[in-house]
């Protein structure tokens, strides 16, 4: 399949994550992949030891992917879920099974170039088994006009002894209204990293993300990083949760947020509770601008304040 | 008398008025800010896995630890096509943890070696009937806030409050008193809102028979 | 410096009162003194940090008066400070930021691996490294270092360079040094280490705020250890070196003895 056959307007924000774009098209590399422009199916490739399905509704998709166990993929599972109107309702209902002993990454992209009213909504449900190694990126692009309105949901099952790495990136473009709900639950042993980055540019983007991780088995650790910036009357707001409900968890939660300019508004929220006497939570959060120090040191290598901020920015959201 | 110190200078002088209204605190009707009226405890969805079986009768904990587990099914491969082979179970000591977590909220109660429910849950199965019962009544009441608005923006006229819109606020706050009236009255039960639950399971199985009957 | 005084943030008293003097070109030149006298207000003054602004007197570099020119702009015209405690910065790598003060930026990778052998980081290892916690102290002040050294200055402000560092890392520095001086950079080095100060040309002495003398190192530190008291100690430290040698007993004597009469 050509770039022609799938919307190249979808697949272009790519690159704007140093994302090869070549890599989630069929034909090319090895991955299993599936691409989707609004409710059509415009690309599926399955692999040995992938069982990928996928089922076109009204307006969106229902799609099942399955990784068998004891599979390691030495490719990325590749996913686009892309739409190039304007409007529109798009829903997505995915749900990812990695059995016992897996090892895979998926790099998700959902693209909306042309969104002005455009509705996206995901329900979605991960079940990952134990000793699993499960890495999974998502990049969103909503296009440049504020106009896509995104809502997310995800229940993610962790099992025992499974390494879970979750990046959420929402840096490039405009955001218009984005809310995301996550809730990742994590058995026994098990490692959950989840790291959130967003990026609200202009004074109709409204970014609100409520990420939870439930502790539920004993020696479950977890890192949740949260970071964003709020610019030209943006608007950020994340909620951090973390429960330790099992002996010897340990969970940290960190928030950053930068205000950019006047009426930009960063909230944090970051929660973190306790119900067994031997978990261990902890949290920091930090609002505002960044520190002075940082922008004299930026400065005294000849960079004006405004370079320097756009500096810190990108490391901070690793544009 | 305090004794003089170096923050001597630091100290508040002048007369502290209590009667003035402090607007993040309302002392008149006692809500407090740190309880919201859904509690934390229902965002964890294994809680509310434990109340939804309970609601089926009182349970050991034996019984809720066989039941506290699950095996996650694809949406659309069947199992003659693959049968996934993913199982989660949870602990007995998570699950102690959430057990005294609802019992500290009086959600549940341990009654000898079993534990009950402390509110109703009702079935799935009564839902549509309670629906019709439920909207029509509620269409009632919609009818006579309706006359009521018209009497509001009337005593806003008479009273020459300024420009800005209360009328719709007011008939939020009417709402608000009737809800804790209703309350106090006994009409309805004095504790965390539970209609999160109930939005939970339907949501639930609505989506899982929307599955099944278009797949 | 020409009679620079410089005022607390609140301006309720002086940190710095009335020093003048004049830093040689490709020269290094330390400024000494006890801790509390000063010396890291002067090198953040003369790098334009707006929380120590000069009250009194200018600063001039290369005949230009920069007294009221901003930080951005002083880097812009060859100045530039390495930071006693350098930032940690989550997500910048060490070749990005070895390139922020780069002028030609045609060829970033090359100059990186230069500036890193310089302070003996082996490039492989800590290009692609992040400047964050993982990072050693040493291998902080060392990637400060490089970044100073990567843009090619005409002053470099060391801002206490070993503070925090072991002896096994001092004396790596101490190499560095040689080699950033065959750079023919000017280095203006703040320490209260008297062994890291005799690497220097020239020094100044600062006590209490005040320029007490600026000559030639061990001449600074005679008067030093004189202020101090530090007899005994002064004689073994300035008698290491060979280019100490014209100072007898009987100098240092007459120093304590003037300090004494004071």
């Amino acid at each position: 399949m050509s770039n022609t056959e799938y919307p190249k307007e979808i697949l272009e924000s790519l690159e704007d994550y140093n994302i090869n774009i070549r890599d989630f098209l069929p034909g090319h590399g090895k991955g299993a992949k599936l691409l989707l422009d609004f409710n059509k199916i415009k690309g599926l490739e399955e692999i040995d030891g992938v069982i990928l399905k996928g089922k076109e509704i009204k307006n969106g998709i229902i799609a099942d992917i399955i990784i068998k166990k004891g599979v390691t993929l030495e490719d990325p599972i590749h996913l686009c879920f892309g739409v190039n109107k304007e409007t529109g309702i798009q829903e997505i209902f995915p749900r990812i099974i990695a059995e016992d002993n897996s090892e895979v990454t998926i790099q998700a992209h959902c693209s909306f170039p042309k969104a002005d009213g455009l509705i996206h909504k995901m329900f979605g449900h991960f079940y990952i088994g134990n000793n699993c190694k499960f890495n999974y990126s998502e990049t969103h692009y909503h296009g440049e006009k504020s106009g896509a309105t995104v809502a997310p949901v995800a229940y993610m099952y962790i099992g025992e002894n499974s390494i879970f790495e979750n990046n959420f990136t929402l840096t490039r473009g405009t955001v218009g209204k984005v809310k995301i709900l996550i809730d990742i639950y994590a058995m026994k042993d098990s490692v959950i990293r989840s790291t959130i980055k967003a990026f609200g540019r202009t004074k109709n983007d409204s970014v609100r993300i409520r990420d939870s991780i439930f502790l539920e088995g004993e020696n479950a650790r977890s890192v949740l990083k949260m970071k964003a910036a709020a610019q030209n009357g943006g608007e950020v707001l994340m909620y951090g949760v973390t429960e330790g409900n099992a002996p010897k968890c340990n969970g940290h939660v960190e928030c950053n947020e930068i205000v950019l300019g006047r009426g930009s508004i960063c909230r944090a929220r970051p929660y973190i509770r306790a119900t067994d006497p031997e978990a261990s939570v902890s949290h920091e959060a930090s609002l505002g601008r960044f520190p002075q120090k940082w922008l004299d040191e930026l400065k005294a290598k000849g960079l004006t304040e405004e370079e320097a901020i756009q500096t810190l920015i990108e490391a901070m959201l690793g544009e | 008398m305090k004794e003089n110190s170096k923050y001597s200078e630091y100290r508040f002088l002048g007369k502290i008025s209590t009667d003035e209204i402090l607007p993040w605190y309302d002392f008149v009707t006692g809500k407090p800010w740190d309880d919201p009226e859904i509690p934390w405890v229902l965002d964890n969805k294994v809680r509310r896995q434990i109340l939804i079986f309970l609601s089926n009768g009182s349970k050991t904990f034996e019984e809720i630890y066989q039941n506290l587990n699950f095996i996650p099914h694809p949406l659309l491969i069947n199992e003659e096509e693959y049968k996934t082979k993913v199982k989660y179970q949870w602990t007995d000591q998570t699950l102690e943890n959430h057990l005294l977590n609802l019992e500290w909220y009086n959600l549940i109660r341990k009654s000898e070696n079993k534990y009950e429910i402390l509110f109703p849950i009702l079935g799935l199965e009564k839902l549509k009937d309670l629906d019709q019962i439920i909207s029509s009544i509620a269409y009632k009441w919609l009818d006579v806030l309706k006359d009521v608005n018209d009497k509001i923006k009337n005593n806003l006229e008479r009273i020459k409050i300024q420009k800005l819109d209360l009328s719709r606020i007011l008939i939020e706050k009417i709402v608000e008193k009737l809800y804790e009236n209703l309350k106090k009255e006994n009409i309805i039960p004095d504790i965390p809102n539970i209609k999160s639950l109930w939005a939970e399971q339907l949501r639930n199985v609505k989506f899982e028979e929307w599955i099944k009957n278009n797949f | 410096m020409e009679g620079v005084t410089i005022p607390t943030y609140d301006l309720k008293c002086e940190i710095v009162n009335n020093i003048s003097f004049k830093v040689r070109e490709k020269s290094i030149h330390a400024i000494i003194g006890p801790n509390g006298s000063g010396k890291s207000t002067l090198a953040y003054s003369i790098m334009g940090l707006p929380t120590y602004k000069i009250s009194k007197g200018k600063i001039f570099f290369d005949g230009q008066d920069i007294t009221n020119l901003n930080i951005t702009e002083r880097a812009k015209l060859g100045i530039t400070l390495a930071w006693q405690e350098p930032a940690r910065i989550d997500g910048l790598t060490v070749l990005k930021y070895l390139s922020l003060g780069m002028k030609d930026k045609s060829n970033i990778i090359q100059q990186a691996i230069k500036a890193l052998k310089t302070v003996n980081l082996d490039p492989e290892r800590y290009l692609n490294r992040f400047i964050d916690e993982t990072l050693s102290g040493g291998e902080r002040k060392r990637i400060e270092l490089a970044a100073t050294i990567a843009m090619c200055p005409r002053l470099i402000v060391l801002d206490e360079p070993t503070a925090g560092l072991d002896l096994i890392v001092i004396e790596d520095f101490f190499n560095i040094f040689n080699r950033v001086k065959e750079l023919d950079m000017t280095i203006l080095l703040i320490t209260h280490r008297e062994d890291i100060g005799m690497v220097s040309d020239y020094a100044t002495l600062l006590w209490r705020g005040d320029a007490i003398i600026t000559s030639t190192f061990p001449e600074v530190m005679i008067r030093y250890c004189a202020k101090a008291g530090l007899k005994e100690y002064c004689k073994r430290t300035i008698f290491q070196g060979e280019e100490t040698a014209c100072f007898d007993e009987d100098y240092i004597d007459r120093i304590f003895r003037e300090e004494e009469s004071k």
